[in-house]
């Protein structure tokens, strides 16, 4: 449900779509998954073999369920992340991989039949009689299987490729994101920053840090702002980076018309080819689900996107939201829900010696063992309490720090102990330096620190000198800002 | 035993009867047989060296773990659509064998028969493809001459009036089709444990004892191992392991990339092979499409590739098929390919007495599992060759007789 | 993969067009069957460094040594291919 105030949207831009055959409305700035939470749409998919049902869990490119159908004329875009696409008014999304309806879906059977589907069923069956694996079995199969469908018909839309050439470039908007492109820029580097989002700021834009005495999503507007007037900077948002290759060649998609009805001639999207002399990884990280019964429900989501949709989108995706977590990073969440006006039916910590204080029923040393409602969150069962309604639950079982890019050189991660994650070794890809979060950062303050430093480290390599970064506005911010929660 | 009503009962018993597939023993000091390489070649090498030859004194030493090699990263598809004497009659051999592998091994990998069609785009190129045809009928396997009409009634979605590649009709190999490749390692190694085979993974051959010219057995990271008769079944890593024994081979490894839409409802129903665009492509039973091109065209160990044959391969399936744009690539990955100078393969003893190499699979090698193990066990039992794999030899390289060069490219690795 | 020219400079790997080993530097004396025949199909196959022929293809058309490291695919060094003949 939409709250009253807050976000970065544009409330007076009302923008009309439509989910499974139904006109919502949402606002500029809404992706389809803040808009259908604003409506309080909850189930939007079915998962992959058991059909259960699901919703929306987390709020970027990392998510598993909301996946949808985008059908426009006789073209069809399979698996669109409802968290990463902007709403226009254009949209016809349509749930996909079920038979029947998203509600009433026959193959919901498959999880009833669970004890008998286990992992590799497939393998100790269907031989016999040996002539029905291709009549029969196997038809039946395929077509339970796969999720979102193509039309086949002849895709109409242009594509565009291009090189593009810099000493620097940056992977990630983020505080580590943007220190390290004005390190780099103000010292005379070709600078190129390249963000997934359609919005730079990274975790900025879901967070209440302040920086500088200005909230962290203002704070990277007006670096953007600044950035953007350097003639040897090149801002690249809705553009993910997708491989890093031999001699620092990177592959980037740009999502240059996904967002508009009309792209007027645009490519739907252009892949770079981007050589890039060094590079600063600041991808950030992704939050940890918990195990627990049922934790797939709709209304189970990552406490960071919970928080991030009341923060960017002022959407709440629940009424009365239960908070379930391992770490000091999950209070964050009752402390931005309790300050939008959320009610929290229950912050459940499993360590004893949290310290945890505030005006909403709060249980340590418990954990969420179950979820009770199917297809949508209706209590949770917490240890030594029982059931309380709820009608959302937020998880946070830590933070993983994105290492995936780091990866595509043969290297491997290795294990931190004090993060309880992975991290990138140096040099798993020749020429980059990983920042921020992405490396294990998890405070504003360390991530605006490793920015400016695994800036000034590529400089280094590149003979470049990083002077006038040291005497530029990034040295101030960083020894002015305030953190919070760090 | 593997069948539905012992998953029946499994599942109302909460599935606990189920055990590790197969044992994982510890070496034993002295084996009649070692299998360097637990891929998918030797494992059908130790598993029809057990089932046909009635020999199970047996341990295939694998570096990693089973299926970790290119039996469990290559695009799955199953032919037997050769066209020169020694090519056939193998290839050929192996389909059959493919044909019963499920009832064979009581373990489902899948096989499914939905015809790879290699399409043509001028008429030069549809006589070659109909000589092709006769001479796979002349094996005794199948093959049809299709019209643009009846590519089109099949597979509509194709470009069929592109403006360099008009689709002139296909051969349709019917028998052809793809398998689980995972599921081929998984159920050899099943077999091979059942029928008394040590199977023993994180064991890496670091040497080849070799004494007067005959071999004596292996150096592990878990110790020595000796051995009477030693198969090199390590495609990828061919001439590192064969130089452990002195022995030079006459491959160049190349990489070759492969990709990974993700999950779609069923959109293609054959197997494809556009060669003028040197590209591929079919849809797994999970629904995701594997397609893939040709190597990037230098020597590499890195099992990675570069941009430049991912773009061209994108590019290809679009000019092919323009229906598939909307789907995106969930992974790829690069491949070790033994290449050898004419694009065959070598199953042959080496000049190490009792000492055998199955090596130079170039990227064709999925197809040849069921009938590579074959014919390596039987030349290693017998000490002779398979009368379908007697031209496989390293001598023709070095006599120019017999080679098997069916691309017509000449002695250079990567052209093949 | 990107390739320093010793003539253009440093440009993609897709201008290059490889040939294999640097043993085709090294042709065999007329008549020498068994020079011939390692020449043409026999390779040492290092998963390591290698010299190896490229022909710079879509730009000067010279044709370079280059050594690379084929397990990580770093480029250590071009050499013109006239100058390591000569």
């Amino acid at each position: 449900m939409r709250l009253e105030t807050g976000g970065q949207i544009n409330r007076d831009k009302r923008i009309t779509f439509k989910f499974n055959g139904t006109e919502y409305q949402g606002c500029e700035g809404d992706t389809l998954a803040s808009a259908l939470l604003a409506n309080r749409v909850k189930l939007v998919a079915r998962s992959f073999k058991y059909h259960r049902p699901r919703g929306i869990m987390s709020d970027g490119s990392q998510e598993p369920n909301g996946l949808v159908e985008l059908h426009q004329g006789d073209q069809i875009t399979p698996n669109v992340r409802l968290t990463q696409q902007e709403v226009h008014s254009g949209i016809d999304a349509r749930p996909q991989n079920y038979w029947g309806s998203l509600d009433w879906d026959l193959l919901e059977l498959n999880d009833l039949l669970s004890p008998f589907l286990g992992a590799g069923f497939y393998y100790k069956t269907f031989m016999w009689p040996k002539a029905f694996w291709e009549k029969l079995y196997e038809p039946v199969i395929r077509r339970a299987a796969g999720l979102g469908k193509l039309s086949m018909q002849r895709n109409s839309d242009s594509y565009e490729k291009a090189f593009a050439f810099c000493d620097v470039l940056v992977i990630g908007s983020g505080p580590a994101g943007i220190m390290a492109a004005l390190t780099a820029a103000k010292a005379g580097a070709e600078v190129i920053l390249c963000e997934e989002d359609f919005r730079f700021g990274g975790r900025l834009n879901s967070e209440t840090h302040q920086i500088g005495g200005k909230p962290g999503a203002d704070w990277a507007a007006d670096k953007i702002v600044e950035l953007s007037a350097m003639e040897n900077v090149r801002l690249m948002r809705r553009t993910t980076v997708t491989g890093a290759y031999d001699g620092g060649t990177y592959g980037a998609l740009e999502r240059v018309a996904h967002h508009v009805t009309d792209p007027q001639g645009a490519p739907l999207e252009c892949f770079w080819r981007i050589v890039a002399k060094g590079c600063v990884y600041a991808a950030g990280a992704m939050e940890r689900p918990i195990a627990f019964r049922n934790n797939d429900r709709p209304g189970v989501m990552m406490a960071s996107a919970v928080r991030g949709y009341v923060n960017r989108f002022g959407v709440a995706p629940g009424k009365r939201v239960a908070i379930f977590g391992n770490n000091d990073d999950a209070f964050r969440t009752a402390r931005d829900l309790d300050a939008a006006g959320v009610r929290i039916a229950a912050y459940v910590d499993t360590r004893e010696e949290a310290e945890i204080d505030g005006d909403f029923p709060i249980y340590k040393g418990a954990q969420i063992t179950n979820v009770k409602g199917r297809k949508a969150v209706e209590a949770v069962t917490i240890t030594g309490r029982g059931d309380v309604m709820a009608d959302c639950v937020a998880v946070s079982g830590g933070w993983n720090p994105t290492v995936h890019l780091t990866c595509h050189m043969n290297g491997r991660p290795q294990w931190d102990e004090n993060i309880v994650g992975f991290v990138p070794r140096h040099g798993m890809i020749p020429g980059m330096e990983v920042a921020g979060a992405a490396k294990g950062h998890f405070s504003t303050k360390a991530c605006l620190q490793s920015g400016i430093g695994s800036a000034k480290d590529v400089l280094k390599s590149l003979g470049i000198s990083a002077r006038a970064a040291l005497t530029g506005s990034g040295r101030r911010d960083v020894q002015d800002h305030t953190v919070l929660g760090s | 035993m593997y069948n539905a009503f012992r998953i029946l009962k499994e599942g109302l018993t909460g599935n606990k009867g189920w055990g590790p597939v197969w044992r994982s023993p510890e070496p034993k000091s002295e084996y009649e047989i070692i299998i360097i390489g637990g891929g998918g070649h030797g494992l059908s090498t130790a598993y029809y060296l057990a089932k046909n030859h009635g020999l199970t004194n047996i341990a295939v030493l694998e570096k990693g773990y089973i299926g970790s090699g290119n039996i469990g990263r290559n695009t799955t598809i199953v032919r037997a659509n050769y066209f020169l004497p020694g090519n056939s009659e193998f290839y050929s051999h192996s389909l059959k064998l493919w044909e019963g592998l499920e009832q064979e091994l009581n373990y489902n990998v899948m096989m499914s028969q939905r015809g790879v069609i290699m399409l043509c785009h001028s008429d030069g190129q549809r006589d070659a493809f109909a000589r092709r045809g006769n001479a796979m009928i002349n094996q005794g396997d199948d093959a049809e001459l299709w019209t643009p009409e009846q590519v089109r009634a099949e597979i509509p979605y194709l470009d069929f009036d592109n403006t360099r590649f008009p689709i002139y009709g296909g051969l349709m190999h019917g028998r052809g089709g793809s398998a689980r490749h995972d599921a081929v390692a998984w159920g050899y190694a099943r077999g091979a444990d059942q029928l008394g085979v040590d199977l023993i993974q994180n064991c890496e051959v670091t040497g080849i004892d070799v004494k007067g010219g005959v071999v004596q057995g292996v150096q592990t990271s878990r110790g020595p191992i000796r051995a009477k008769k030693v198969g090199i079944v390590t495609a990828g890593r061919s001439s590192q392991v064969a130089a452990m024994a002195g022995v030079e081979v006459p491959i160049e490894s190349h990489v070759l990339q492969a990709f990974v839409s993700e999950g779609l409802k069923p959109a293609i129903d054959h197997v494809i092979s556009y060669g003028m665009g040197h590209f591929y492509i079919s849809q797994s039973d999970k629904g995701g499409l594997v397609f893939g091109g040709d190597l990037d065209f230098y020597a590499s160990y890195a099992q990675r590739g570069n941009l430049p044959m991912m773009e061209h391969v994108m590019e290809a399936g679009m000019t092919l098929m323009p229906a598939i744009g909307k789907a995106r690539v969930l992974r790829s990955w690069g491949g070790i390919m033994d290449m050898t100078p004419d694009g065959s393969f070598v199953i042959d003893r080496t000049d190490v007495d009792g000492l055998y190499m199955d090596c130079g699979w170039c990227y064709g090698g999925f197809k040849a599992v069921p009938a590579s193990g074959w014919c390596m066990a039987h030349l290693m039992a017998e000490d002779r060759h398979h009368e379908v794999a007697q031209r496989h030899t390293f001598e023709r390289f070095r006599t120019g007789e017999g080679l098997m060069d069916e691309e017509g490219t000449g002695s250079q690795h990567n052209l093949h | 993969m990107r390739i320093t020219c010793p003539i253009c400079g440093e440009r993609d790997r897709r201008e290059f067009y490889y040939t294999g080993s640097d043993d085709y530097l090294n042709r065999p004396e007329e008549g020498d069957a068994e020079g011939m025949h390692r020449y043409l199909h026999i390779r040492e196959n290092p998963a390591g460094v290698t010299k190896e022929l490229w022909c710079h293809e879509a730009g000067c058309g010279a044709w370079l040594v280059v050594e690379r490291n084929v397990t990580t695919h770093e480029v250590l060094g071009v050499t013109l291919a006239s100058e390591v003949a000569s």
